[in-house]
């Protein structure tokens, strides 16, 4: 199992890269998130929903009330153009610490 | 017999407490509430068992409340203040009826014939009635709000909200003129030994009271503190 400090710390580019598949909703998020982990990532389902808000807060998605055709209104969020900007920065940041700790640790040559 | 509504209305008053979860927010909660239940009941969870797995998945009350609060803390501080605002008013409000008591009850025992100390003590006593039966009504009004809301769901504010608001700011005005008339009528004929006895005793009781409101203050806080460690501790 991740850390809760790794899963807090990745929450908003994994968010944020979600929502540049498309519009989607809380429940939606979550299942997609354990489905992509193969159920290893675990959220306390609830906390994502502060992210999110935090998230519209700084204008980076935003969100609207839609009813689905059994009457269940879901709250909707899709990326905005500064959330792309953040996503294409967050991932390069990413990408940079994994390709570190993959250079770090890859086997070391043999010198004899 | 498990009622699902009934349920889902209890988890969303424990979240509501401490104002930091909005309307909208309780709304969006529920929803993935539902969406969880359902699904969990299409795997063949009972409907309790798939609602209880899907509540503690969501997480807890004391859990939420502070990432909740750290969205946008300006909301909760300005949802606070407001209380506070509410708790000012309403005690206003009971002062008001208070001094009706105790000016009315001082101006009736002046006419069935009591004479000073008499006159103070019924006024002080009338007063503190007054108190207790006007806070045991907004208690029970309270508590019969809260439950018919718990168990009928009706949504907040569903009378007219500026004819509410019209008749609450009417009656304060009345209540506080009201207040005002009766402690200027109620030395109407008295004797001046009197008046100085009546408000001796009532003066002596206010500075009573203006010591044990604080303390009882005090006590109040420390236990809501206590109360809101014991919450935190809990919830690790």
């Amino acid at each position: 199992m991740p850390s809760k400090e790794l899963v807090a710390a990745s929450a908003r580019p994994v968010i944020l890269a979600i929502l540049a598949r498309g519009e989607s909703y809380g429940y939606a998020i979550i299942q997609e998130v354990r489905h992509l982990s193969g159920g290893e990532w675990e959220w306390t389902e609830g906390m994502l929903y502060p992210v999110l808000h935090r998230l519209q807060r700084e204008g980076l998605i935003q969100s609207r009330w839609v009813a689905s055709p059994q009457g269940r209104r879901r709250r909707y969020y899709r990326l905005r153009q500064d959330g792309s900007r953040a996503l294409k920065e967050e991932s390069r940041q990413w990408m940079l610490a994994n390709s570190m700790l993959a250079r770090l640790l890859e086997p070391k040559p043999c010198s004899t | 017999m498990f009622d699902l509504n009934e349920a889902i209305a209890a988890w969303r008053s424990e979240l509501s407490a401490g104002s930091v979860c909005g309307r909208s927010d309780l709304d969006e909660l529920e929803a993935h509430l539902r969406d969880e239940t359902d699904a969990l009941q299409s795997r063949g969870l009972s409907g309790q068992e798939a609602f209880w797995i899907a509540a503690h998945r969501l997480g807890s009350a004391a859990a939420l409340a502070p990432e909740y609060a750290k969205v946008d803390p300006l909301r909760l501080w300005l949802s606070r203040l407001c209380w506070v605002a509410g708790g000012i008013l309403a005690w206003h409000v009971l002062s008001a009826v208070a001094n009706i008591a105790a000016s009315g009850c001082a101006y009736l025992g002046h006419v069935v014939g009591l004479t000073g100390y008499w006159l103070g003590g019924l006024a002080v006593g009338a007063q503190f009635l007054a108190l207790g039966s006007a806070a045991a009504c907004a208690g029970a009004v309270w508590w019969l709000v809260t439950c018919r809301r718990i168990a009928a769901r009706a949504p907040r504010g569903s009378i007219g909200t500026w004819p509410a608001a019209l008749a609450g700011a009417g009656a304060i005005l009345l209540l506080t003129l009201g207040s005002v008339v009766a402690s200027a009528l109620q030395f109407r004929g008295m004797a001046l030994a009197d008046i100085g006895q009546v408000a001796v005793v009532r003066s002596i009781a206010g500075l009573a009271w203006s010591v044990l409101l604080p303390m009882l203050l005090v006590g109040l806080i420390l236990w809501l503190r206590r109360r809101s460690w014991k919450d935190a501790a809990a919830a690790q």
